[in-house]
């Protein structure tokens, strides 16, 4: 009998685990998950204000958003596709390609929008095919996400008091070799004790996602790359990791961190602090940099002190930039694709796009955003004059990558010879590609 | 039917033991089973969509036939060696410090602990800071003391090797104290007044007296922070992920890139598979030894 009772107890509480385990929807409110990685601050900002007006405009849609730190993030969209688990509502960097986890599932891990976007009007009566980029995040020529804001990069930026302390005029950062003279006039020893106290220069050095973003732009400005141009076909033989325009770039970045940067591995936020702290004169910065600096920067030194130079070009030839963003697309698996396109589409609107700090893709709320950020807006201005190139979208391109973060930190932290270390990368690169 | 008396015993042992040995099947059996299994499939996170196949010893091929797999493997032995002889050998000092009476004794024990009580993580980020080139308090000491260059310690490959080593000893020493503190409490006292009636100095009391007293607790601390260092992962992966040029990249590392990094499942458990080869060389011997203790 005592058995009895115990095997009926067990039965009772598996019940009520499984029973209250799965999140069961009533038949009248749609919930939709979101999966991002943008912390607190953004999430009060531009993330939850949209989700509450869409709700309040939907109310049978309910939005959850499920928030992985960054440095998770891809790993766990990759193991969740894998899984069959993902979130209805995906975002995703077009910086880290979107090829490694559309193919993670046979016929793709997200749904095309090309039939949903033409014709399509969001509540506020933004047309959806008059957003800029509406089209730009396409896999096998299929549009899979649509693209919520971007980013741009590069451009140079500077304290402007010191430069004129230095007596350095900011056109001298427009060129690769008066770049450099700048930067050397800019690292001193300011009390004497031997001592520098500012540098002219920062570039990280750490082997991470972000060595390669702010290196290649100066590669690409000699032709280099990692393929030619950055296109197909993507083949071991078409690999031009050490080529002469990459051991040319790199070794130029190198005598800027040896003779005008602080000393030892840091990584681009360390980089953008010591320049807050006016330790660094000069660095390149993209648009989601004046955020941070605007965090880390008193407000007068923010507002007065702070200039922006088009990025260095070589000669006559002008940079190759990169304009990217965080897309949001929509899972093969959900069971709610309407809706699920309904809130993204409302993404687009006027009124979320207003709220964003980054660039809107939106027009109408991108003129707002250049008076309100204006630093971010004459970036944009800026870089959008030169040629926009992108990493390539493939499925080996996360070992590439791992490879070209290795390369460019044994290079730039002196472990290797630029060329060897770059040999090394090509010679790593090709077996990849050769699988 | 009625059981009989020696049944019942038995089936209510089978009882007792079954949570336990469902939780290590579970947690322990399975996954081990696991990784020998995708150690022979292709198993890659981001090609799912082909399928995982039986592919042979082709993952075990390609962890051999990496070019970094020398450094990878020659890393390890010295970190291994390294952190065995510092764990033991500071452990043992503060020990035997530890062990004689003085005022403040039970707080020093307390502080003592201290670094093996803090996370990794933490631990991590205070030593990142502290070794910084430019504004670290320990890189400006060192340089102050010994006139070396004050770039990151961290961003060049045989200093690197030595800091990320020191934190490990300086995280597991304390644990090896405590351990060591125990063994020294159960020898005899008046063994060691009975030496210095005969003119033993302490250097011979202790390699006389106090060593092959607690020889079954040292050799018992060794087996496992072998074993320990073996498997360290936290520490590398916050301090150098394995860089710079694979000078502190241990297997622990490796795994955790090649397998989360990179998602190559199979790869990754491939590189398990040899880890657990490898300390088998110290897992046998350890429970031989236990073994023999018990008989």
């Amino acid at each position: 009998m005592k058995k009895l009772g115990w095997l009926l107890l067990c039965l009772v509480v598996s019940t009520c685990i499984f029973a209250g385990g799965t999140a069961e929807e009533s038949s009248d409110v749609v919930e939709l998950n979101w999966s991002h990685w943008f912390p607190e601050a953004e999430q009060q900002r531009f993330i939850t204000p949209a989700i509450e007006k869409f709700e309040e405009e939907n109310p049978n849609i309910k939005i959850n958003q499920i928030y992985i730190q960054n440095v998770d993030y891809f790993k766990q969209l990759a193991v969740d596709i894998a899984a069959n688990n993902e979130a209805d509502i995906c975002t995703l960097d077009t910086g880290d390609g979107f090829s490694a986890y559309y193919n993670i599932r046979k016929g793709g891990a997200f749904i095309p929008l090309d039939d949903r976007i033409p014709g399509y009007v969001v509540s506020d009566g933004t047309q959806l095919e008059d957003v800029d980029l509406i089209y730009s995040n396409q896999i096998d020529g299929k549009t899979i996400a649509l693209p919520w804001f971007t980013y741009a990069a590069p451009v140079t930026i500077y304290r402007k008091s010191l430069l004129e302390e230095a007596g350095v005029d900011p056109t001298d950062l427009e060129q690769w070799d008066t770049y450099y003279e700048a930067v050397k006039k800019l690292t001193k020893d300011r009390d004497g004790d031997g001592k520098i106290d500012v540098y002219g220069f920062a570039h990280q050095t750490e082997g991470s996602v972000l060595i390669r973003w702010w290196t290649l732009h100066w590669i690409w400005q000699l032709g280099g790359g990692i393929f030619p141009n950055e296109e197909g076909p993507y083949t071991a033989d078409n690999l031009i990791w050490n080529s002469d325009a990459n051991i040319k770039a790199s070794e130029y970045l190198l005598k800027l961190i040896k003779e005008a940067g602080p000393t030892g591995k840091y990584t681009v936020n360390d980089a953008l602090q010591l320049f807050a702290n006016g330790t660094v004169a000069t660095m390149q910065a993209t648009t989601w940099c004046f955020e941070s600096l605007e965090n880390m920067m008193e407000e007068d030194d923010f507002k007065n002190d702070l200039g922006i130079a088009y990025f260095p070009s070589y000669g006559n030839k002008r940079p190759v930039t990169i304009t990217w963003g965080n897309p949001v697309a929509i899972s093969s698996n959900t069971k709610h694709p309407d809706e699920a396109f309904k809130f993204i589409a409302f993404l687009h609107s006027e009124y979320a796009q207003k709220l964003m700090t980054r660039v809107p893709v939106n027009k109408v709320a991108r003129e707002q955003y250049a008076i309100e950020y204006p630093y971010q807006a004459k970036t944009l201005n800026m870089v959008l004059e030169d040629e926009q190139r992108m990493v390539p979208d493939i499925v080996q391109w996360r070992d590439l990558d791992n490879i070209i973060h290795r390369s460019l930190e044994d290079a730039f932290l002196g472990t290797k010879t630029v060329k060897n270390a770059l040999d090394w990368g090509q010679s790593e690169m090709q077996k990849i590609m050769a699988k | 039917m009625r059981l009989s008396e020696k049944r019942k015993t038995q089936l209510f042992l089978v009882q007792l033991m079954l949570p336990g040995v469902l939780l290590v099947g579970f947690f322990l059996v399975y996954p081990i089973a696991k990784s020998f299994v995708m150690s022979v499939t292709n198993w890659h996170l981001l090609r799912a969509a082909d399928g995982h196949y039986f592919v042979g010893f082709y993952n075990f091929r390609e962890f051999f036939g990496l070019t970094y797999l020398k450094k990878t493997f020659t890393v390890t032995a010295l970190f291994e060696l390294v952190s065995v002889v510092g764990t033991i050998g500071g452990g043992m000092l503060i020990a035997l410090l530890l062990n004689k009476k003085f005022w403040g004794r039970t707080i020093i024990r307390g502080i003592s602990m201290l670094p093996w009580a803090i996370p990794a993580f933490v631990v991590c980020q205070i030593f990142l800071l502290s070794f910084n080139g430019d504004y670290g308090m320990l890189s400006k000491f060192l340089t102050a003391l010994f006139g070396m260059s004050s770039s990151s310690y961290l961003a060049t490959e045989v200093p690197a090797f030595i800091v990320v080593s020191f934190i490990h000893i300086w995280k597991a020493f304390p644990f090896v104290s405590v351990m060591l503190l125990a063994a020294l409490s159960t020898v005899p006292g008046d063994l060691y007044e009975a030496a210095s009636i005969d003119g033993a100095n302490k250097w011979r009391q202790f390699f006389s007296i106090t060593l092959p007293s607690i020889s079954p607790t040292v050799v018992t601390l060794v087996i496992m922070q072998a074993m320990a260092s073996l498997r360290t992962f936290d520490i590398v992966y916050l301090l150098t992920e394995g860089g710079p040029n694979y000078a502190t990249n241990v297997i622990g590392n490796d795994i955790y890139v090649n397998g989360f990094k990179l998602f190559k499942m199979g790869m990754a458990s491939a590189e398990g598979v040899v880890l657990f080869v490898i300390s088998m060389f110290f897992v046998i011997p350890y429970f031989m030894r236990e073994g023999k203790e018990i008989s």
